[in-house]
């Protein structure tokens, strides 16, 4: 299918639908397309992987301070007109189980396996965003841009020395599987996901599973 | 100290939007907290009056004898200054000492006394700032004085977080601190008011909250 097969803005309208229902039945709790105007690119979001300084942060080559910038994030952003966001949801007793950032800072597994259980979320909103933006290729849509959520090293080179690209400047070990994060780009996904309508609690080390609702992994794909 | 807020009672569900009038309370709130947790004073202030000096964020980027990820912070793909003008509001503290500090700038603090007061200080902006973060600020943002590496890692033989492949071994205490970004202290304190006699015996704290 070529692209100018896609253009009538009812075919686009039900690609988009397409690929929403997509994510549905992958595992997303919730998606919707959004105006790409919609996304909301912040300085201040990127700073939050700095300040105080993520276990993650000069370790993964899509995290701060590496990664995109802000500006080249909203010059690509300004490039499409529609995105389909999605999240992922997650117990409570799981993404906010007890001394988890500890285990996570500490890059080991706790006995309960909570952080088995939060990377296998982890891993599906990567696998979500690479299918929507598999599919959206075989629509027409050869020019997507997709973002998980958190860092991609951990769910695919946990038992790596270090991430390949940012150590050895060589290629990425899992280009197939990984994606740069909402948040590693400035996007502030906990006001997106309130504005689509989602609950979204801050969840910080500090913690317990009875002081939140469930915990959202969101995904994006900038479609057209 | 304690946490200004009990965690588990006080998460706040990320709204839409923030009503102003839910804004000015809870920085109210979190200025009487401050006070109250031992801060000799303490301002609401917008994002206007932080007030950037070039001389300042120089000074610091020169002074590399004792080198940090927060000092000098160097970040070629973000902008401190937009970020920071991003804000609408903050609160700006200080904590006063008995006695005239020196200027360690970003080196080490060879006296426990004064290092204790810095303690207190990161000790008040990641407070404020967590706070804030589950009282819905998901954006809040604490800098403090000094280098981070002086108060927290002073035995350590180096800032870990700057060796590939290793991490912050205190990512919940450490943050860079104002001069760093190039905010002038000084100046901003002496604008609102609360160097009272003398300026050298006081540390200040910012936490941009929203």
């Amino acid at each position: 299918m070529s692209v100018s097969s896609v253009s009538t803005e009812v075919d686009i309208k039900g690609n988009l639908e397409a690929l929403r229902k997509l994510a549905l039945a992958r595992g997303a709790h919730d998606a919707v397309v959004i105006p790409a105007s919609d996304v909301i690119v912040d300085p201040r979001v990127r700073l939050k992987c700095l300040i105080p300084l993520c276990y993650m942060a000069l370790r993964c080559d899509h995290c701060p301070p590496d990664g995109y910038s802000v500006e080249e994030v909203r010059e690509m952003v300004s490039r499409y007109q529609w995105a389909v966001f999605y999240r992922v949801t997650v117990k409570s007793t799981i993404i906010a189980a007890r001394n988890l950032s500890d285990y996570v800072s500490a890059r080991i597994f706790d006995p309960k396996a909570n952080l088995l259980n939060l990377g296998g979320n982890y891993i599906l909103v990567f696998t979500i965003t690479k299918i929507l933006q598999k599919k959206a290729a075989s629509m027409g849509y050869a020019k997507t841009s997709g973002f998980a959520a958190g860092n991609c090293r951990d769910p695919f080179c946990h038992f790596q020395p270090g991430c390949r690209k940012l150590m050895t400047g060589n290629n990425c070990r899992h280009p197939e599987l990984s994606s740069p994060s909402m948040e590693s780009c400035g996007m502030d996904v906990y006001s997106m996901a309130a504005r689509a309508g989602w609950d979204i609690y801050p969840i910080g080390g500090r913690c317990e599973p009875e002081s939140v609702g469930r915990g959202n992994l969101c995904g994006l794909v900038l479609v057209t | 100290m304690p946490p200004l807020f009990d965690v588990p009672c006080n998460v706040k569900k990320i709204p839409p939007a923030k009503a102003g009038t839910q804004i000015a309370a809870d920085l109210q709130l979190l200025q009487k907290r401050v006070i109250e947790y031992g801060a000799a004073a303490a301002s609401v202030i917008a994002s206007s009056q932080v007030i950037f000096s070039h001389d300042v964020r120089a000074r610091a980027a020169a002074d590399v004898s004792y080198p940090s990820f927060n000092w000098p912070l160097a970040l070629p793909r973000d902008n401190m200054r937009d970020a920071i003008g991003a804000y609408q509001h903050g609160i700006f503290f200080s904590i006063m000492f008995s006695k005239p500090l020196p200027a360690c700038g970003g080196g080490p603090i060879p006296d426990e006394e004064h290092r204790r007061l810095y303690e207190r200080l990161y000790a008040l902006v990641t407070d404020i700032e967590s706070s804030s973060f589950y009282m819905g600020y998901q954006l809040a943002l604490g800098l403090a004085a000094g280098n981070c590496r002086a108060v927290f890692c002073h035995s350590e033989d180096r800032c870990w977080a700057m060796v590939k492949g290793r991490g912050c071994i205190h990512p919940y205490k450490g943050r860079p601190s104002m001069e760093t970004v190039g905010i002038d202290t000084r100046v901003m304190a002496r604008s609102l008011s609360m160097t009272g006699e003398s300026d050298n015996r006081l540390l200040a704290g910012l936490v941009m909250i929203v």
